[in-house]
């Protein structure tokens, strides 16, 4: 029973381990390399999907195999297969090595599968450092660019800062209940007196300063643009989707199962915080000009977004941020892999670049136009309805500042995506040669565009299965 | 408390207080191992004797002499330190703050806690037996894990600056 | 564990010191002596009977040589270095029995300063510390001869203590315990050279690097580095490196002797002490033997030696014994 319910996990581990191995025999062949993680991961989402519904605790209660982590599991693993699937071509143009980066992007998921199913401090930082240490790597295998070396660099100095102040809120957190399990950690912490509660407020702020960095919360955002912009395109998309979302899926269940008490009485610290966060990268990126930079700004909004599901500390902020997490997923990983395949054209990454793409490929244009829509949040697209989950839960637990706050930044996100959008019907391009994706990038755009509309015409199938997934049974 | 324990905790904060405030690297380099000696002094009085050797075998013996390797090297000539840039310097009324606000709030709940009754330990505490089982049959899992990690750390140290033989001599 | 008091303890302590002291001092002659005649040569004979004045005459010329600080050095570091490296050398030994304890009427004298239940581990951690006078000393004495010396000891040391460390750990298996004293009395029936005999041979190699000596002494190379981490070292300084060199060597030959010759164990005719000195005195010999024998090995040679021969040999070893620990 438990190594069924592992199984994904040690498919990853042992996919990881094969592609460094693979990577030192075939070092041209990119795209086999990618075969080889496309079909791994598969493996394990179907392993995943198979088990979605039982929960169990394993290892003596370190990790909880229940529908929560499952949930992000299945993120996780569809980012992989898009990532995968997208920057073969991307790999090989620029002279990354390929092995490496396909194993680094797999053992990192994997570090996002035991953060997403922890129930015990050691193992969420433990995760946590697999993911971390992979992707200081991965932002900067592109040797030869030293953007991405500064990317790297900047990454590790704050991730190497941040794990001491996660350690240190780890070690106070531990000294005053005694144990490192999250459920042990509530029951002792239901039990303090008042006059503890500072070490508890201490040992928070620093998880949450910890992995707030990790989310690039304002104002822990600093080396954000800078990495998201110099590391290699499909490692930027990595870091935005899956390293943040099993962030978030650590803190929502740091909060909800170990410090639930807390939780509530800092939903305005952590509403304030989404307010922050959303609002300065909503106007930071009006400003920008490169299109990974842009999009960086973009991830801050929208982790600022995804920050409100976590202030309102209730079952349906939980389901809201969910819905979110996996819809944001399939549009970030839409963008980045048109920016992969303007790239591929030898473009720059400037949002210039998309000037009189309607003519080139009206198809792509128009998927662009469907992935800018959601981000912006507009109907028919699954992020209009992620928004409104998000809205819904901040105004049932009555913090209808924030619902409203959350609005009035989708208005104010709607200039920079719109003006990609002008860009493409209204702006002279320098070329009129007609773009031809190749056939990855054309199956990767066909299902990150095909899901936001998926989800946001017919979205009731997967708010039912969010709505059901609690993390207080 | 023991006059061991209150010797050693002494002897670990001077060591990190050397830290930050030597001047030349290598100074600061020599505190930090004195930092983890009496870190091991602290293990050593509280029974744990097998972590006291580790720590002084794993961080004093083998991590900071790898530190002192790449310092050494780094600072050859020795030359004074830089100063804090007028940048940094500027926000460190803030950086107080926040540094005295944290502080305040750990010293607070030390101040107000109740200090507590002695908790007894297991006869085996802290015995090379009592250490394996908990690495290795309670806590298994994480323990491979963390070979993971040292895994993922030698290949991202391998693949960014390791040299590339297809590349050729540049 | 006895509770020792603390006067107890001093006693011992001051015994072995100048036990070690004297040993120093006529090793360094009979190293003198023994490469004398290896090299068909006399060997220093002015100086006494059969040069036996010889060691007090370098100490005294060595206490009264200028004491020299490089104008650049770090004065304070320059200093500190050599008493790092006498002191680690000392207390390393401090773990090491030479005998079963001694009983001399009422009183049981344990033949060493302490015996702790990790022993083993102490021990090195003690030798894992060493490598700091070494390093330091070469950093601060801001010369290139130096800091090329102390670059390769650190090196060489760190890369060569894991084989140490991994081929020890078989050991540890066999005697299922981590004190040196239950080791040698597992060693009863069979000494563990017979039962781990690729360990014992990787050990001895390894100790042979962490002590610095022929053919791994690279960080002393006279040829290439003047005399390495301690060329700008004089008088005393430069007495107390070498005393702790040759300090460690008896230790390490000590440690060879507990863990794989059966420590003070041999036929009754000869009292423990004196089975175990004449063992460590193979040992010691068996040093100054390589030294005058072997060419030293160059540098990239040693390191490749170190990490693709000796710590592969040394895990699949391991491995080897774990599995006939765990399935015998």
């Amino acid at each position: 029973m438990e190594f069924r319910l592992i199984a994904p996990e040690l498919i990853l581990a042992g996919l990881g381990l094969s592609l460094v191995t693979l990577g030192a025999v075939v070092k041209k062949n990119s795209r086999a390399l990618a075969v080889v993680g496309v079909v791994g991961s598969l493996a394990a989402l179907a392993v995943v999907l198979a088990n979605f519904g039982l929960t169990q605790d394993l290892f003596s209660n370190q990790l909880r195999h229940d529908a929560y982590a499952s949930f992000f599991k299945v993120v996780f693993l569809v980012i992989l297969i898009l990532l995968f699937t997208g920057s073969a071509q991307y790999v090989r143009d620029r002279r990354m090595p390929a092995g490496e980066f396909y194993a680094l992007t797999t053992l990192a998921t994997l570090g996002g599968f035991l953060m997403a199913g922890s129930l015990d401090l050691i193992t969420i930082f433990l995760g946590l450092e697999l993911l971390s240490i992979a992707s200081y790597a991965l932002a900067g295998l592109l040797k030869g660019d030293p953007r991405s070396q500064e990317a790297s660099i900047k990454f590790f100095l704050v991730g190497a800062l941040t794990t001491a102040v996660i350690l240190f809120g780890i070690s106070l957190l531990y000294g005053l209940a005694g144990t490192t399990s999250l459920t042990g950690i509530a029951a002792a912490v239901a039990g303090l007196s008042s006059a503890e509660f500072p070490l508890l407020a201490a040992a928070g702020l620093f998880l949450l300063a910890g992995l707030g960095v990790k989310i690039a919360a304002v104002p822990f955002h600093m080396w954000a643009p800078d990495t998201y912009d110099g590391a290699p395109t499909p490692v930027s998309a990595f870091l935005i989707t899956a390293s943040e979302a099993a962030a978030f899926a650590v803190l929502l269940r740091l909060f909800a199962v170990a410090l639930p008490s807390l939780a509530e009485r800092w939903q305005l610290i952590l509403g304030l915080m989404a307010l922050v966060t959303m609002t300065y990268g909503n106007v930071t990126a009006i400003l920008q000009t490169r299109t990974k930079r842009m999009l960086a700004y973009s991830a801050i909004a929208q982790a600022g977004y995804v920050l409100v599901g976590l202030a309102v500390a209730s079952p349906s902020g939980v389901s809201a941020v969910l819905y979110y997490v996996l819809v944001y997923a399939l549009m970030t990983v839409g963008a980045f892999t048109v920016v992969l395949l303007l790239a591929g054209e030898s473009l720059g990454e400037e949002i210039a670049d998309f000037n009189g793409l309607s003519r080139r490929s009206p198809l792509v244009a128009l998927m662009v136009t469907i992935l800018m829509l959601s981000l912006i949040g507009i109907p028919p697209t699954a992020g209009f309805f992620g928004k409104l989950l998000l809205y819904r839960a901040a105004v049932d637990s009555g913090m209808v500042w924030l619902g409203l706050a959350t609005v009035l930044n989708g208005v104010v996100s709607v200039p920079y995506y719109y003006r990609i959008v002008r860009n493409m019907y209204l702006e002279q391009g320098t070329t009129t040669a007609a773009l031809t994706p190749t056939v990855p990038i054309a199956i990767v755009l066909i299902l990150a565009v095909g899901g936001t509309l998926l989800l946001g015409i017919v979205p009731e199938p997967l708010a039912r299965v969010v709505a059901a997934i609690s993390l207080t049974p | 408390m023991s006059v061991a324990l209150i010797v050693s905790g002494a002897l670990a904060i001077g060591g990190a207080l050397g830290v930050i405030l030597a001047r030349a690297p290598v100074h600061s380099v020599i505190a930090l191992i004195v930092n983890f000696l009496g870190l091991a002094g602290v293990y050593l009085s509280l029974q744990a004797e097998f972590l006291a050797v580790a720590q002084v075998i794993v961080y004093a013996g083998a991590v900071m002499i790898l530190f002192l390797f790449v310092i050494a090297l780094l600072t050859v000539k020795r030359e004074p330190m830089e100063r804090l840039t007028a940048r940094t310097a500027g926000r460190l009324p803030l950086n107080l703050l926040a540094a005295f606000a944290m502080a305040f709030l750990v010293v607070l709940a030390i101040v107000r806690s109740d200090p507590g009754g002695s908790v007894a330990v297991p006869s085996n505490f802290g015995t090379v037996r009592a250490m394996g089982e908990t690495l290795l049959v309670t806590h298994v899992f994480p323990f491979e894990i963390a070979a993971l990690v040292l895994l993922v750390a030698v290949v991202g140290v391998v693949v960014l600056v390791g040299r590339r033989p297809e590349k050729g001599r540049e | 564990m006895v509770a020792d008091s603390l006067v107890a303890v001093t006693i011992r302590s001051l015994v072995l010191i100048i036990v070690l002291l004297t040993v120093f001092a006529y090793l360094m002659l009979f190293e003198r002596k023994f490469l004398g005649w290896f090299h068909l040569r006399l060997g220093p004979n002015r100086t006494g009977p059969w040069g036996l004045a010889q060691p007090i005459a370098d100490g005294v010329k060595m206490i009264f040589k200028e004491d020299i600080i490089p104008r650049d050095a770090d004065r304070f570091i320059f200093k500190l270095a050599p008493v790092i490296s006498l002191f680690v050398a000392f207390a390393a030994f401090a773990v090491i029995p030479v005998g079963p304890p001694l009983k001399i009427g009422n009183w049981t004298v344990p033949l060493s300063i302490a015996d702790p239940n990790a022993g083993v581990l102490v021990l090195l951690a003690f030798t894992s510390l060493g490598v700091y006078g070494i390093a330091l000393g070469g950093w601060a004495s801001q010369s290139k001869y130096s800091l090329l010396g102390a670059l390769r000891s650190t090196a060489q040391m760190i890369s060569y203590e894991l084989t140490m460390g991994m081929s020890l750990v078989g050991v540890i298996l066999l005697a299922g315990s981590l004190r040196l004293s239950d080791i040698v009395t597992a060693q009863e029936s069979l000494w563990f050279i017979v039962r781990q005999p690729v360990g014992f041979i990787l050990f001895f190699i390894s100790v042979v690097a962490e002590v610095n000596r022929v053919p791994f002494d690279l960080p002393e190379a006279e040829t290439e580095l003047v005399a390495g981490y301690h060329t700008e070292y004089s008088g005393m300084r430069f007495a107390m490196f070498a005393i702790a060199e040759y300090v460690n060597m008896i230790t390490v030959s000590s440690l060879v002797t507990l863990l794989y010759l059966g420590g003070w164990r041999g036929p009754a005719f000869l009292p423990p002490v004196v089975w175990f000195l004449l063992k460590v005195s193979f040992f010691v010999f068996l040093f100054i033997w390589m030294r005058a024998t072997l060419p030293r090995l160059r540098y990239d040679r040693l390191m490749a030696f170190g990490w693709k021969v000796m710590l592969p040999v040394a895990f699949l070893n391991l491995v080897a014994t774990a599995a006939w620990v765990a399935f015998r």
